[in-house]
């Protein structure tokens, strides 16, 4: 065989032999199907979006009707208001004085007003109703419900629903 | 054709290649203990499908035979019937299987009056909110296996 014939079969063998850069798939594989298996089997299909607040241990229920949108009313163990996600300023002390009994009602009335105002520019056909949903820690009074119910009542939110968990 | 072999002196250029086993290892324990201390919340609702009430000392008396209202209050859960005024149960909270004989009570009313979907909720200040819950879900439905069943899941909240 010739020197040169030799040489191509040399090189060609050592083309084989030399090394490829290779990104190792398979791992990461296995850890995206460990992922979807858990997000899969905790996906919610509500259409309640919410953000809880740490300090709030929702009931437990038997209920399996899933949340719908409306104004979100929070109230933690430490008697801490969370009106769509925002906190409210209040006096220290005792929660319903009548000063934050009306800073609650202002800030629920304004809520209300903003999600009519954008109900009537999306000009929808279906009839829309506005629900206050109270997530309340479930250690709290039932003081609180009362207040809060009487508060939706005088703004003529038509509907009262408590956020509940799965049992 | 002339081809000339490599240099034997000269190493061959090595191709650096990323280790990224390492790295997937770290992410798994880290995705791991991520999934293990994170809670998903599923928010799930009970409405009270009629408005909030208010009831005042001149409203009409109801025509119908039977009007369920329920009241709760730190010790009891009291069932009456608001035509008649007639006491249909009470149970204390302090017995573990209140909440069964109150489904059950329930659920025999709801077999007499099967039109019927209301009830009137009353409540102590004082109550704790997660009994007013856990008395409601014994009121407003019966789960026998996977199937639920409606008893009276119109809640209406007494205010004043």
């Amino acid at each position: 065989m010739s020197k040169s014939k030799n040489n191509m079969m040399l090189y060609r063998l050592r083309k084989q032999r030399s090394h490829k850069f290779e990104i190792q798939l398979t791992s990461l594989i296995d850890i995206i199907v460990f992922l979807l298996v858990f997000l899969i089997q905790a996906a919610t299909i509500t259409k309640l979006n919410l953000n809880l607040r740490a300090n709030i241990e929702l009931p437990r229920s038997e209920t399996r009707d899933d949340a719908d949108r409306g104004i979100t009313v929070q109230l933690t163990k430490d008697l801490e208001v969370f009106i769509e996600d925002k906190s409210v300023a209040l006096e220290a002390g005792t929660l319903w004085t009548d000063n934050n009994a009306n800073v609650i009602r202002e800030k629920i009335k304004e809520v209300k007003l903003n999600l009519e105002q954008v109900i009537k520019q999306s000009k929808t056909t279906e009839r829309f109703n506005i629900v206050m949903n109270l997530a309340m820690d479930k250690g709290l009074d039932y003081l609180h419900v009362k207040n809060l119910m009487d508060i939706a009542a005088g703004l003529g939110i038509e509907q009262f629903k408590f956020i509940v968990m799965e049992k | 054709m002339h081809y000339k072999l490599p240099s034997r002196t000269r190493k061959p250029k090595e191709i650096p290649q990323p280790q990224l086993i390492p790295v997937l290892d770290a992410m798994f324990i880290m995705i791991f203990f991520i999934l293990a201390t994170a809670t998903f919340t599923k928010p799930l609702e009970i409405g009270s499908d009629l408005p909030v009430m208010r009831i005042s000392q001149n409203e009409n008396p109801d025509k119908r035979k039977f009007s369920l209202r329920m009241q709760i209050n730190t010790e009891k859960v009291t069932l009456t019937n608001d035509i008649d005024k007639k006491e249909l149960f009470s149970g204390i909270w302090k017995d573990p299987d209140m909440l069964k004989q109150l489904n059950a009570k329930c659920q025999e009313l709801k077999s007499q009056f099967v039109d019927d979907n209301r009830v009137v909720v009353v409540s102590d200040l004082s109550s704790k909110y997660e009994d007013v819950v856990l008395a409601l879900d014994a009121v407003r439905q019966v789960k026998v296996g996977k199937e639920v069943s409606k008893l009276f899941n119109q809640i209406m909240f007494e205010t004043e």
